[in-house]
């Protein structure tokens, strides 16, 4: 059951990173993450 | 001529200009967002999340109009992320029509928690608020697909720089969404954090809790910001300008708020942009005309406002040393003949631009079907790219 899984802060949210970030993405995983989290939180 | 030779011409036409140097042409910014999918045949429910029908729209556009620059090459009004994470967002388009709604993610009271921590108030308050129950099963499934969708996304803003370098088009300015935007404290209340009705409530009742907010968000956002513009030393003549700022919140201002809210912030900004001789275009959406006392001892060649409603000669008499970018009003363009359209084009040459000091430019984002018929689109381009001075 994966309900709640990503919405606890920052544990969740860590655990999201982990899981949708590809591995040859991660040096730059918070610069992505920000831009993409602008366009869920504002678009 | 080379693609990179013609891009370097185009912006020293726009530098000059702003400089108030003679040029011996007047460049012209296409104001152009999504007018360009309806000139192409196409409806915005076809194109928002198809960006090679968009990418066509765009070539489109370049290839029948003249212009020196475009301020969207296709990338802005983009719903496929949102589309792929599910319901809930705050942009709605159908065939003709592109929009927001007005939103807040804070209260005046909720402000600080948002600056001490903005992911966790976005993951903790605005992400739960903004899409319900469904918050709560978003599945891995789901947020793969969302971050894919955005990195086709991010593939798609790189490739059509890349398109605009092979068009010789310079780039309106460095600062972007993707590169990191200048984001005055009361445009950033009014777009998203307390939107329209709030910000203009607090500003009446409960004035010391904005003050907070905009003094701390100068220190951590701003202050960044300002190191950045003094590190770069002087203008980056990739660019058409060293910096795009939209203001829209003034609108919503009395004097007296504007000189507590706006004013102390903005001379701050634009005193280090002087400071290292760089030049800043501000797109001033509405009037900004009761406003114009307040920039009249900056040097020419700092600012270039970009009119959405001001009439640009009368203007020009207001702030003698601001260079001007726009005058080509909508209204002509939809509902005037082509001979018309270039009477007018030439008026603001003639009188605005013989010594500098001006861009040609359509005063309001071409959006709408309706913004501008194509023949006078076309007639004012020619016109334009033609005429010397």
């Amino acid at each position: 059951m994966e309900k709640g899984k990503y919405t606890s802060y920052p544990e969740g949210y860590k655990r999201l990173v982990r899981d949708i970030v590809p591995w040859y993405m991660r040096p730059a995983k918070d610069m992505l993450m920000r831009l993409l989290l602008t366009i869920l939180v504002d678009g | 001529m080379n693609s990179k030779k013609l891009k370097e011409e185009r912006v020293k036409l726009f530098r000059d200009a702003v400089n108030f140097r003679k040029t011996d042409r007047i460049p012209h910014f296409a104001n152009a967002v999504t007018w360009k999918v309806f000139d192409a045949g196409h409806t915005l429910d076809e194109t928002m999340t198809d960006f090679d029908l968009m990418e066509k729209c765009v070539l489109h556009f370049l290839d029948k109009y003249p212009v020196d620059a475009i301020l969207d090459v296709g990338i802005r009004n983009q719903f496929n992320v949102t589309e792929a994470f599910g319901e809930g967002s705050y942009y709605y388009y159908d065939e003709e029509v592109v929009g927001v709604h007005d939103h807040a993610h804070c209260t005046p009271e909720t402000l600080q928690e948002y600056m001490d921590d903005p992911t966790r108030y976005a993951w903790e308050v605005i992400l739960p608020k903004k899409y319900g129950e469904s918050w709560e099963q978003k599945t891995t499934k789901v947020w793969k697909k969302t971050f894919s969708e955005y990195i086709r996304y991010v593939m798609f803003v790189l490739h059509m720089a890349k398109v605009m370098d092979r068009y010789g088009l310079p780039g309106l300015s460095p600062n972007n969404p993707m590169k990191g935007a200048v984001v005055p404290a009361v445009e950033e209340l009014m777009s998203n954090l307390l939107g329209i009705q709030q910000l203009s409530v607090a500003m009446r009742r409960s004035p010391e809790l904005l003050d907070a907010f905009i003094e701390r968000w100068e220190k951590e956002r701003m202050e960044p910001i300002y190191e950045k513009i003094r590190a770069a030393g002087g203008p980056n003549y990739k660019y058409c300008f060293d910096s795009s700022i939209l203001m829209l919140a003034h609108t919503v201002m009395n004097s007296r708020q504007f000189e507590r809210f706006y004013w102390p912030y903005l001379k701050k900004l634009l005193d280090t942009y002087a400071e290292m001789g760089q030049n800043v275009r501000i797109f001033a959406e509405g009037s900004i005309l009761r406003f114009t006392e307040y920039f009249r001892d900056y040097p020419k060649g700092l600012l270039t406002f970009h009119l959405e409603q001001d009439d640009p000669f009368e203007f020009r008499e207001a702030l003698p040393n601001a260079a001007i970018m726009g005058g080509m009003t909508t209204d002509l363009l939809s509902y005037g003949t082509p001979e018309e359209c270039v009477a007018y084009a030439k008026k603001l040459c003639d009188e605005l631009g013989r010594e500098g000091g001006f861009i040609f430019s359509e005063n309001k984002m071409l959006s709408y079907r309706n913004d501008a018929k194509s023949e006078n689109m076309l007639a004012a381009c020619n016109f334009v790219r033609d005429y010397r001075l």
